[in-house]
């Protein structure tokens, strides 16, 4: 058949040839608006297979004929046709889309299409602005830098995880509230896997070993979209009802030059808000000094009391000499500049039927915190080849090795860096700590028998991994003719990621050391075909496509750890001299899908969308694993039809309703035993199952209008949405006295309403001048409209120290629950005859972790080689609970703990009077027991909890790039170097420590709670890009 | 090149549909089924642990045997919220599935072992919290999600008629597997029905005439037998081979948090004034003066000062990681419980002096050491007094759960236990903990009616039997 269809073809096209004498070779070059040559543009005899592509002078030379079109064709600029006339040279200019408003996006499944055909949101980013910083973890650019976008960050160390939620929180589930992150056309996983407990776990802090999307190398993005709406993801299914960040990255092109590329960036990082210390008084309490007191309530550090202190040089050999009490306390004698090289080497080209680009990154990490590290080799392929004419195939490979030699835990513990700085002494110096032994692997050099020394945390308390994760995909394009076509594709994301922790001999919570092993594999492969028939049919134009996809995934935990080690200084399983703890999981899911959709367009302005996808998941009941999904988008171009005046350029409304389905993890239907601890025990799981369980149904709607004004020189959009989900799958908490702590179930309604908006200025637009601002402000309500009857409140998340993150029916998502002060009627803080503040033993309302609005606001000036970009994010509102703040209180370290110490302190608030009335507070109540005792008690939620608001200086890049000449003159084609920093700056009002923190529960992110994370960094440095 | 795109299809088709899809979702990684043997480790084990915890970092708080030097919210009675009893309905989860399966196949040996495990556990809850949730317990696999709360007057009736049924149910001669508190002896596991049964009737004795059903007991050894001796009783060894490590004892604890709760003055001088040699077994001199000096108890925290001042928990017990032992009922509690029921004459056996003395020998027994030869005739002899009989039951108890608070909240014995200098709570000694607030989230309704009907949730609120 096939043969014989290519006999036919040739048969018809030399009888054409020979019919034909007219054919003349057609000369030309093509060059962008500016008069520079573009290499690479397609050039086709329009309706036969007939193309070429210009060299890299622009120039192009093509036989066709008379009366035949030339379409000419260039990613980013508009297309042209011209027909053949007499004309044996055609000189083209190419507009850039973005000059005619054309503007080319990527679209779910990857398919580019005309932003003006889009009847959804979408906001993309390009290379150049996604580089101008680099970052260990590419996910901590794109804040501020989208509308509705939310990133915050750890302050977990260099492998700190970015927590991403775009248009608030729908899910109930803290963990499921991310987007779908798609490489390439390859959905790739983002989770977390934590390891170790709670937050406050003194036994097993947990470490961050980052979340997944963070080991994607920036410098091959070329773009990052971001599908923010069910409408825009719907073909993605049921793991995109959070939108999509979908990144295109680089592919080869045709240039000038060898095409080999060089970008080195070079950071530097120290933190950026360190805690106020206090100078002021020494250890002790009551002005006295104690050398094994925890507080810093001791006497007043002006060097006239000289005693033996404990700490100092000598102190445990009892060979210390007396000291005056002086302050010596500095954190910065612990931290230090962290550093970050990373350079990418890349090779880009292109031939007639190929394309390939080859590159190579090395980023290398050094952290704030001594011998902390994190190492990432990423190499990658991409390439393309047109097999023939109507068939091409693309692949892209991806393999990114990560390693740390020491990733640190985090949190409230005897292993925690920031619990040992904080329970500590003023008067201490932290470099008498640096010798942290005193016998090794015996006896540590600790202030407190309870903690650990600082120094002997960083230096052997490791947390090493070692990952390797490939990302891969073959794709193959037919075009069976000009109307259909085929795609299929195959796609892997394969990850292992070994990790083992260590505790020499002599560490207070592991006094006969610990060696640990943890193993996580992970494999998803998608398998996808799309067929697509394609029309114009007089004024419409039409796109039919039918799809389908099948997801297979694995995951495999497994998990050693023994609490004692035979000889010192060796780790691994067989120096493991006690029973260990093991375990080992193994979880499987797949769905099968397919989906359709259509485009419809009627005279390039109004254009119908209509997407429908049926999936079937394993992790659901029988009865209840099949699930369909619609959705309806238009767009509609006035200005295309009415005019508007001449300010107005482009307006565009659009308007959309879309639902997605969704399922649940594996093995939540039938009841299985959990084994108990003694070996060969077993014992009840704390869950009720449920396999009765049906989908999760998202639905939203959405409305927006985009426009361009005064020439372009002002752009706008915005956007109004809203969304229902319900059914969600929860593990609602029961009564524990039912012998379990939660049950599955379908349950809750909550709702998404929200705006964004983004504004683009360009008040000086010059040849050589440009300075461009641009705003993007969101701002969302999520509102829990149901749970289940009979249930008004769900605990989605629980913090440290009784602290929840809970749905409460009427309330918002995020908002955080606790105890708080017993106040009075009017409001005041009631105390007991002692004077200490009442802690109301009822729960309440503390306050919400998602800000009231979002604003990034960025201005970016060019003039000639000279550029200036700065980026602020705005964050208003929202509360955070500081655990610092609760600590540093009760240690006495910090400033904001100085207040009466010497007079004792009277609350402002009420006692209660034996008759029910209130009178003003009066009791004296010493420093001891108001700082120490319960003042700021770290289970008094309220007491510790602040207004989240900030401002910070997210990006600044001052660079220079050199002229043309310039650059030929050192034989490059392109050259540019740059100042940049992130995190530069930051305005809050949160005392000690960055409103962007958030607490690790194993491997769950727990905003709203920052419980002794590590100082997040501001990152200064510069880099370079060279071509060649 | 349609054909390949048709095979292509296909094999995507044939293998969407077959595969077993629908085994996918078939956890493997765990067992459906759990009979008995594998319950009851877990079930022993985790009551252990939790009777450990309750004991060394609250009950001896509460009963004024220690304080704690840092934390001292305990000491003052600033309490709030308190779930470390409300756990056990977890293990009691456990302990309904061992009775469940036990019924259905008939094994009546495992399914007293759960009556008697579940009474132990319930009597704990209750008489920490008063009503609590019971006959809708632990019914959450048939779809009870939020139970409602027994009066602890209907709990108590439930459970001793349950210690009845087990008592009944025992065939001494087969044995079970699984039981790491008496190795399958089905005696003992009797002996501990039965002289369980008589501290909850004692308990009640206030409020209830329990003469009739201690006699009932205490006059058919064959059919109800007790203890008869310290190798009866009721206590976990943990062997001391990881993970069987007590959760105070090195390798599982900090040496700081075993510490933290220093000997007060109260334990400390009546070893000391005593010559008691269990004073050199439970406790180590204090560290910066050799010497045995105790913290008073409740003292406000700015008056607590260096923890090396005061006398310290032995050492031996956190070093060895076999030493700290779980102790439920002990042979010495049986008989101070015996002793206090003559005295009173809920019964007509013996004497109490009789019982008296049994008791305080075993309990020098229990914890191996030689009882001075003087020692229940000059030092500490019964004088038909509820104060000797309470300050040597009081010692005996050291380590054991929260019994000795139990015992304060009944009789207001040993009359030491008074709130220290710091004491908050208007000068009263708590008599109950708080319900764990989750409840208020996911019990509310039941929660509510409970806690009104003993006049509030607060730590003043008296248990039914309690009516000192």
């Amino acid at each position: 058949m096939k043969k014989q269809k290519n006999l036919l073809i040739l048969f018809f096209s030399l009888l054409f040839h020979f019919l034909n004498a007219q054919e003349i070779e057609v000369t030309g070059k093509i060059t962008d608006q500016n008069g520079q040559p573009l290499p690479g543009v397609s050039v086709i005899v329009k309706n036969t297979a007939n193309g070429v592509q210009s060299d890299f002078d622009g120039n192009y030379v093509i036989k066709a004929e008379k009366g035949q079109t030339l379409n000419f064709s260039y990613m980013g600029y508009n297309p042209k046709d011209v027909l053949v006339a007499a004309q044996s040279n055609i000189n083209i200019t190419l507009e850039e889309a973005t000059q005619s408003l054309k503007e080319v996006v990527v679209t779910a499944l990857g398919i580019t299409r005309d932003k003006r055909a889009l009847g959804y949101s979408t906001q993309e980013i390009n290379s150049k602005d996604l580089n101008k910083v680099n970052s260990t973890n590419f996910v901590s650019n794109l804040s501020g830098k989208i509308a509705g976008v939310q990133v915050t960050g750890s302050g977990n160390g260099l492998t700190s995880s970015s927590r991403i939620v775009i248009r608030g929180e729908s899910s109930l589930n803290i963990n499921n509230n991310g987007p779908l992150f798609v490489v390439d056309g390859i959905p790739i996983n983002n989770s977390v896997y934590g390891v170790g407990g709670g937050p406050t776990n003194q036994a097993d802090l947990p470490t961050d070993y980052g979340n997944g999307a963070a080991e994607i190398n920036q410098e091959d993005i070329e773009s990052v979209n971001v599908l923010k709406g069910a409408a825009a993801s719907a073909l993605y299914g049921s793991r995109a009802a959070n939108g999509v960040i979908l990144i295109t990255t680089k592919s080869g092109k045709k240039q000038k030059g060898l095409g080999v590329s060089f970008s080195s960036s070079t950071m530097f990082s120290s933190p950026l808000k360190l805690w106020d210390v206090q100078n002021k008084y020494g250890a002790g309490s009551h002005l006295t000094y104690s050398p094994g007191a925890d507080t810093n309530l001791g006497p007043r550090l002006d060097g006239t009391t000289t005693v033996i202190q404990n700490g100092s040089p000598g102190y445990y050999l009892g060979q210390a000499e007396p000291l005056p009490l002086i302050f010596r306390y500095n954190l910065k004698d612990f931290f230090q500049t962290g550093k970050t090289l990373q350079n990418t080497l890349s090779v880009n080209g292109a031939t007639d039927k190929s394309t390939y680009r080859l590159s190579y990154t090395n980023s290398n990490s050094n952290g704030i915190v001594p011998n902390t590290n994190l190492i990432r080799n990423d190499v990658s392929l991409k390439a393309s080849y047109e097999i023939n004419s109507k068939w091409k195939i693309n692949s892209s490979v991806n393999y990114i090795l990560s390693n740390s030699d020491n990733a640190l835990v985090t949190g409230y513990g005897s292993q925690g860096i920031m619990y040992n700085l904080i329970w500590n002494h003023t008067n201490v110096d932290l470099n008498w700590l640096r010798d942290y032994w005193i016998t090794k692997d015996v006896e540590q050099n600790s202030m407190f028998s309870w903690g650990d020394n600082i120094f002997k945390i960083a230096n052997e308390n490791i947390n090493a991994f070692r990952k390797k994760r490939v990302l891969g995909n073959i794709s193959s394009v037919y075009n069976f003719n000009e109307n259909l076509s085929l795609l299929t594709r195959i796609g892997i994301d394969n990850s292992g990621d070994f990790r083992w922790s260590r505790r020499p001999l002599g560490s207070s919570r592991y006094p006969k050391g610990m060696y640990r092993e943890q193993n996580i594999d992970f494999s998803e492969i998608n398998t996808d075909f799309l067929l697509s028939y394609d029309k114009t049919f007089g004024d419409f134009t039409t796109k039919f496509s039918v799809g389908g996809n099948r997801m297979d995934q694995f995951t495999s935990k497994s998990f050693i750890e023994g609490d004692g080690l035979s000889i010192p200084g060796i780790y691994n399983l067989q120096n493991i001299n006690v029973t260990p703890s093991m375990s080992r999981n193994d979880y499987k899911k797949r769905i099968n899908s397919l989906y359709s959709f259509a485009n419809i367009g009627y005279k390039n302005y109004l254009f119908v969308d209509v997407t429908a996808r049926n999936d079937w998941s394993s992790t659901l009941p029988k009865g209840n694993n099949s699930y369909f999904y619609p959705s309806v988008s238009l767009s509609f171009i006035p200005t295309s039809v009415f005019n508007l005046g001449d300010e107005v350029d482009y307006l565009k409304l659009r308007l959309n309703a879309a639902s997605v389905g969704n399922d649940t993890d594996p093995y939540r239907l039938e009841k299985t035993y959990n084994n108990g601890t003694l070996p060969g025990s077993l014992t009840n799981p704390k869950v009720i199952l449920n396999n009765n369980l049906k989908p999760e149904i998202l639905t939203s709607y959405e409305a927006g209008l985009e426009a361009f004004l005064f020439k372009k020189r002002v752009s706008f959009e915005a956007t109004y949405f809203i969304s229902n989900s319900k059914n969600q799958i929860i593990g609602l908490n029961i009564s524990e006295a039912s012998g379990m702590e939660y049950h599955y179930i379908n349950a809750g309604k909550i709702q998404n309403q929200g705006v964004e908006l983004s504004l683009g200025i360009i008040p000086v637009k010059k040849k050589e001048m440009e300075w461009s601002v641009n705003a993007n402000f969101s701002k969302n309500n999520s509102k829990v409209i149901e749970l289940t009857p009979g249930i008004d409140n769900y605990v989605i998340a629980k913090g440290p120290n009784g602290g929840t993150i809970e749905a409460r029916v009427g309330g918002r998502m995020g908002d955080i629950y606790g105890l708080g002060y017993l106040r009075s009627p009017d409001g005041q803080i009631v105390y007991d005859s002692s004077g200490s503040p009442i802690v109301d033993t009822n729960v309440k309302r503390i306050g919400n972790y998602n800000p009231d609005w979002m604003l990034g606001l960025s201005s970016n000036f060019s003039y000639k080689g000279f550029n200036l970009f700065a980026q602020f994010d705005v964050r208003h509102g929202g509360k955070i609970y500081s655990m610092t703040n609760a600590i540093g209180m009760e240690s006495g370290l910090l400033a904001v703990s100085l207040p009466g110490r010497e007079t004792g302190i009277v609350g402002p608030g009420v006692v209660k009077n034996a008759d029910g009335t209130y009178s003003p507070n009066t009791t004296v109540i010493s420093a001891e027991n108001w700082y120490y005792g319960n003042a700021y008690r770290r289970n008094n939620i309220e007491a510790n909890s602040f207004d989240a608001s900030y401002v910070k200086l997210r990006q600044l890049s001052i660079g220079y790039t050199f002229s043309k000449k310039i650059a030929s003159s050192l034989k490059v084609q392109n050259l540019s170097i740059a100042l940049v920093g992130n995190n530069l700056a930051l305005w809050t009002k949160v005392p000690n420590i960055d409103p962007e923190s958030q607490a690790l529960n194993g491997g769950t992110l727990l905003p709203g709670f920052e419980v002794m994370q590590l100082p997040s960094t501001k990152n200064y440095g510069f880099k370079i890009n060279v071509n060649l | 090149m349609k054909k390949f795109i048709i095979y292509i299809l296909t094999i995507f088709a044939i293998s969407a549909c077959t595969n077993q899809f629908d085994e996918i979702n078939t956890n493997k990684n765990q067992p459906t089924n759990a009979g008995p043997k594998f319950l009851l480790p877990s079930v022993i084990f985790n009551l252990a642990n939790n009777s450990v915890y309750a004991a060394f970092d609250f009950g001896e708080i509460i009963s004024q045997y220690g304080g704690d030097y840092e934390y001292n919210a305990s000491d003052i009675y600033n309490w709030g919220p308190d779930s470390r009893f409300w756990d056990l309905y977890e293990n009691l989860h456990d302990v309904k599935d061992i009775e469940k399966q036990a019924i259905a196949d008939g094994n009546q040996n495992y399914q007293a072992v759960a009556l008697v495990l579940g009474s132990y556990m319930t009597s704990i809850l209750t008489d920490s919290y008063g009503p609590v949730p019971f006959t809708e317990a632990n019914q959450s696999e048939d779809g009870i999600y939020a139970p409602k709360y027994d009066s602890q007057e209907s709990i108590y009736n439930n459970i001793l008629d349950n210690l009845t049924q087990a008592n009944s149910l025992f065939d001494t001669n087969s044995s079970i597997d699984g039981d790491i508190l008496f190795q399958g002896d089905m005696l003992k596991w009797k002996k501990f029905c039965n002289s369980l049964h008589v501290r909850l009737l004692m308990r009640i004795s206030n409020k209830e005439d329990v003469s009739q059903r201690l006699s009932e007991i205490l006059s058919n050894p064959s059919l109800y037998p007790l203890f008869e001796s310290n190798n009866d009783n009721a206590i976990y060894k943990y062997s001391g081979v990881f993970p069987d490590i007590s959760p105070r004892s090195n390798g599982n604890g900090r040496e700081y948090e075993y510490h933290i709760v220093v000997p007060t003055t109260h334990l400390v001088n009546l070893l000391v004034d005593n010559n008691d040699p269990r004073l050199n077994e439970w406790i180590d001199p204090s560290a910066a003066s050799n010497s045995y000096i105790g913290l008073q108890p409740g003292l406000p925290l700015d008056q607590i000062g260096e923890p090396a001042n005061y006398a310290r928990r032995a050492d031996s017990y956190f070093e060895s990681a076999s030493k700290i032992s779980a102790i439920f009922m002990t042979y010495s509690e049986l008989n101070f419980l015996l002793a206090e029921a003559r005295e009173r004459n809920i019964i007509n056996l013996s004497t109490a002096q009789n019982f008296y003395n049994k008791a305080v020998q075993a309990s020098f027994e229990q914890w191996g050491v030689n009882m001075p030869s003087d020692y229940l005739t000059t030092t500490a002899p019964y004088n038909n007094t509820n104060d000797v009989l309470y300050e040597q039951k009081w010692l005996a108890l050291y380590h054991t759960g929260v019994e000795a608070w139990f015992d304060w909240k009944r009789t207001g014995k040993p009359s030491f236990i008074t709130p220290g200098p710091g004491a908050q709570n208007d000068g009263l000694v708590p008599r109950r903990l708080i319900y764990p607030s989750i409840e208020q989230s996911v019990n509310n309704t039941n929660y509510q009616q409970a806690a009104q009907s003993i006049g509030g949730d607060n730590i003043n609120a008296k248990v039914w039997w309690d009516n000192f």
